[in-house]
């Protein structure tokens, strides 16, 4: 795509991405610290308020072979014969990360519209030299790929920094790498996995949409305003099967709570695209000075 | 080059701030857009910088509306507004970030531009003072070599150097492929730089005449003489004598004195056109 191309231009989008990361490479860097300390804090506190339970574990674990003899440690294969208990602790850390890694990549995508926040700044970006969807990807690109980048290397640091430190303190020598355990959520693969991203990806659509309407400020006023309009829903929903229930003699259960997990992704795959469309015509519509 | 027909706008919908204003500029020109405070001037370089959406009319740049904020429209206009911000960073980083958005721009103006003002490009943004802040940008917007460059209250916040210097980097600027609009309310910074003079009042443009139309037309002289402050259009009353502006009977050009034509544009929105066709103010 040449320079002339007045909808994308590649050289225009990188120089857009270079400026906005340029410009604020400090609050950036800072908002990526505070995700990995937070990841580490709640893995290494976690560790260490279980460490002796863990040993025990581990120690269970490793005394049902022979003598402790160090070939067949090698060859122990974690990932299938690690006890119940001891995958319970891993996977406890990984909830709580999973907890961080949502709202994490959620305030990242709140930022987005930062550059909005004042009119001076509206002004700024409104006449930088870029067309408006590259100025809607670079915000995209940054606070929504970029948060789940910083996410994702944080939950990695997080872990193995866990490991590298408590493999220091054991007496035995070897707890097991992140990477030994196999999948991130044993037995719940699908319905997990399909949770961890779709979830997210649909919070980052929502916090995404908020910084157009609060570009300062987002993450809370977004936060406060999309519980309010769930509850809304959840109590509307809830009744409208109230009444169901007492008509049909069905069960009354609204039906978010019977879905399966491929209806769940395909739901919030499609409220997410949603978000999106409406957060890119937002742009569109948006002067220096805010009339709404 | 710039057209602008029939541009409404108003932060209200009933309580226009501009009505059908009508406007067309030609490359090379430094244009003064005068008028009081809240009379539009501000709004009206958003609007045409594609800031603001219309509510009625359209603002056309080399063609393309300027609201549809197309790459090649905004590469080519850059607004210098009363407030700006700039990032807490070292100037060399801000230009290394920002000069790729525009294709033109030249490090040799800058450099001229920032010597010019006697600030070095060894600067942090952070650290400086507002009217530093303004000089580094003006340097910057001037070097991003655009063909329209819109100034809102450029010479607010210069120190007495600082204006001085001003008018000679806007005389440097100059050239035939290039537009300066200059909006302010401070007339005495800008008097001798301007081709065209645009003066807004209650919502609209009550004068737009080239410099040396209305130098033809009116001569402008301070004196105590009663005889000729009685001819005159329209005077203001000083210390040394009276600045009074008169019909050019005699077509000896004067400099334009723009605080006597703006204070009776502004008394006679009505009649201030009409003294160019000979017509007697009211």
């Amino acid at each position: 795509m040449s320079a002339n191309n007045q909808t994308f231009s590649l050289h225009r989008l990188s120089a857009c991405m270079r400026k906005e990361i340029g410009e604020n490479s400090r609050r950036y860097l800072l908002s990526a610290a505070v995700t990995a300390g937070l990841m580490l804090l709640v893995t290494v506190s976690y560790s260490a308020m279980h460490h002796h339970e863990s040993m025990e574990l581990y120690k269970g674990a490793t005394e049902a072979f022979s003598g402790n003899d160090m070939s067949e440690l090698k060859a122990f294969n974690p990932g299938t014969q690690i006890s119940e208990a001891y995958h319970r602790y891993h996977a406890m850390i990984r909830s709580w990360l999973s907890v961080i890694f949502m709202f994490a990549t959620s305030f990242f995508a709140s930022t987005a519209f930062y550059s909005m926040a004042s009119k001076e700044w509206r002004l700024r970006t409104l006449t930088t030299p870029a067309s408006q969807f590259e100025k809607f990807l670079s915000a995209l690109l940054i606070s929504v790929v970029g948060g789940w980048l910083v996410c994702v290397a944080g939950w990695w640091l997080a872990e193995y920094l866990n490991y590298w430190l408590f493999s220091m303190l054991t007496p035995y020598g070897k707890i097991f790498r992140p990477d030994e355990l196999g999948p991130l959520f044993n037995g719940y693969q699908s319905t997990f996995l399909s949770m961890l991203i779709f979830i997210p990806l649909f919070l980052q659509s929502l916090f995404f949409l908020g910084s157009t309407v609060w570009p300062r400020l987002s993450f809370p006023k977004t936060f406060w305003a999309a519980s309010l309009i769930l509850v809304a829903m959840l109590f509307t929903l809830k009744a409208g099967f109230s009444i169901g229930f007492d008509i049909l003699g069905r069960t009354g259960i609204p039906p978010m709570f019977l879905m399966d997990a491929h209806t769940y992704a395909y739901l919030l795959s499609g409220l997410t695209l949603m978000n999106y469309a409406i957060a890119y015509a937002r742009l569109r519509e948006t002067d220096v000075v805010r009339q709404w | 080059m710039l057209n602008i027909s029939n541009l409404t706008f108003g932060y209200k919908q009933h309580h226009p701030i501009l009505d059908s204003i009508n406007l067309s500029m030609q490359p090379g020109g430094i244009y003064g857009l005068l008028g009081p405070n809240g009379a539009g001037k501000s709004t009206l370089l958003y609007l045409i910088a594609g800031a603001l959406t219309p509510q009625k009319g359209t603002v056309l740049y080399k063609g393309n509306d300027t609201r549809r904020r197309l790459p090649e429209t905004l590469g080519d206009i850059f607004l210098v507004s009363e407030e700006f911000s700039l990032p807490s960073i070292s100037f060399k980083r801000y230009v290394k970030l920002n000069a790729p958005l525009y294709p033109r721009f030249s490090h040799e103006t800058l450099r001229r531009n920032l010597d010019l003002f006697g600030l070095s490009s060894d600067l942090h943004l952070g650290a400086l003072s507002m009217g530093q802040k303004k000089k580094v940008f003006m340097s910057f917007a001037l070097a991003c070599n655009t063909s329209l460059l819109l100034m809102d209250e450029p010479t607010n916040g210069l120190d007495i150097p600082g204006k001085s210097a001003f008018r000679r980097f806007i005389a440097g600027a100059m050239t035939d492929d290039r537009t300066i609009i200059i909006s302010t309310h401070q007339v005495r910074d800008i008097d001798r730089l301007l081709d065209h003079i645009l003066i807004m009042d209650e919502h609209r443009i009550i004068l737009d005449r080239p410099t040396c139309g209305i130098q033809q037309s009116l001569r402008f002289v301070t004196t105590s003489d009663k005889t000729v402050l009685n001819s005159a259009l329209h005077s203001i009353p000083g210390i040394g004598g009276a600045s009074a502006m008169l019909r050019n009977t005699d077509g000896d050009d004067t400099e334009i004195n723009l605080e006597v034509l703006f204070d009776f544009a502004i008394n006679n929105p009505q009649s201030i056109n009409g003294i160019f066709n000979n017509e007697t103010p009211a």
